[in-house]
């Protein structure tokens, strides 16, 4: 093609486009959006408790967690304090 | 019907209000989204969803615009979304085809998938490739003052611009267009 046929057939492309005629939807398409709106309501509400439920989940995975956490550090540190106070002892001893 | 009391109504629930809603708004969603995606097919399925948007989100609606502006705006967005999920399916068609994924999926379904009707999308596919060059602001522009009806001042509306804005961004989107499409046309050549 020289430059001359694809600048005009440039212009027929563009022209075609700007000349689409317009479409009138099918005679369903109604009742398939009905339909679809019905459905995204129970998906929705469906998907929102769902999501609430792995909500509350994760809270109270992380509460154990903390509270496991908590209860092991207190009982290290327990020991840690009995340990320490046995070795003082221990020293006053050997000192004595 | 009032802009205002027709919101209120659909936010009460009421069936009659989203019908008429629907039905004042359908065609132009339909022809806006079809403008963008020239395939009717899609067009239709991408303007259910803007009408599925704009009820679940009605709610939230405060008003800034006008209520057709807002609608047209989702129908915009949904369809630009559209264009882009086909370009990256594009994108794993083109890997597909270099690995004869085609071929298996064929032998898979037992035979060859029926050829797809001739759309819009086939003839005017150079068209939207250089259409796809431009900037999300310069296609918009472009592609709705193509669009039965909307007025450039209704287009910089839609784009919360100006209207001397959207002259210079239709001009420059034809004329980047032109170029775009000769350069297709030259490699296909």
């Amino acid at each position: 093609m020289n430059e001359q046929e694809i600048n005009n057939l440039v212009a027929s492309k563009i022209i075609d486009f700007e000349s689409i005629k317009s479409i009138q939807p099918s005679e369903d398409w109604n009742n398939k959006l009905i339909d679809r709106i019905g459905t995204s309501k129970e998906i929705s509400m469906s998907s929102l408790s769902k999501v609430s439920i792995a909500v509350l989940s994760i809270i109270v995975m992380i509460n154990v967690g903390f509270a496991f956490n908590k209860l092991q550090s207190n009982s290290s540190y327990k020991k840690n304090k009995e340990l320490q106070v046995i070795s003082k002892e221990l020293l006053i001893n050997e000192i004595l | 019907m009032d802009d205002g009391l027709l919101l209120n109504k659909i936010k009460l629930g009421d069936k009659v209000a989203l019908n008429y809603l629907i039905n004042l708004y359908r065609g132009r969603v339909i022809n806006t989204c079809y403008k963008f995606l020239l395939d009717k097919e899609d067009a239709e399925d991408v303007s259910q969803e803007v009408f599925i948007e704009v009820y679940q989100s009605i709610r939230s609606f405060r008003g800034d615009s006008k209520l057709s502006t807002w609608i047209y705006r989702i129908a915009v967005t949904k369809s630009l979304d559209e264009l882009k999920k086909r370009n990256r399916k594009k994108r794993i068609t083109s890997f597909g085809k270099l690995l004869h994924l085609d071929d298996l999926t064929n032998w898979i379904a037992g035979g060859s998938a029926p050829d797809k009707l001739l759309h819009e999308k086939e003839k005017m596919k150079e068209v939207l490739q250089a259409l796809s060059s431009l900037p999300d602001s310069q296609r918009i522009a472009f592609t709705l003052s193509k669009v039965e009806g909307y007025s450039n001042a209704e287009i910089a509306e839609i784009m919360n611009t100006s209207q001397l804005a959207v002259e210079s961004l239709i001009s420059r989107a034809k004329k980047k267009t032109a170029e775009e499409l000769k350069q297709i046309l030259k490699n296909n050549d």
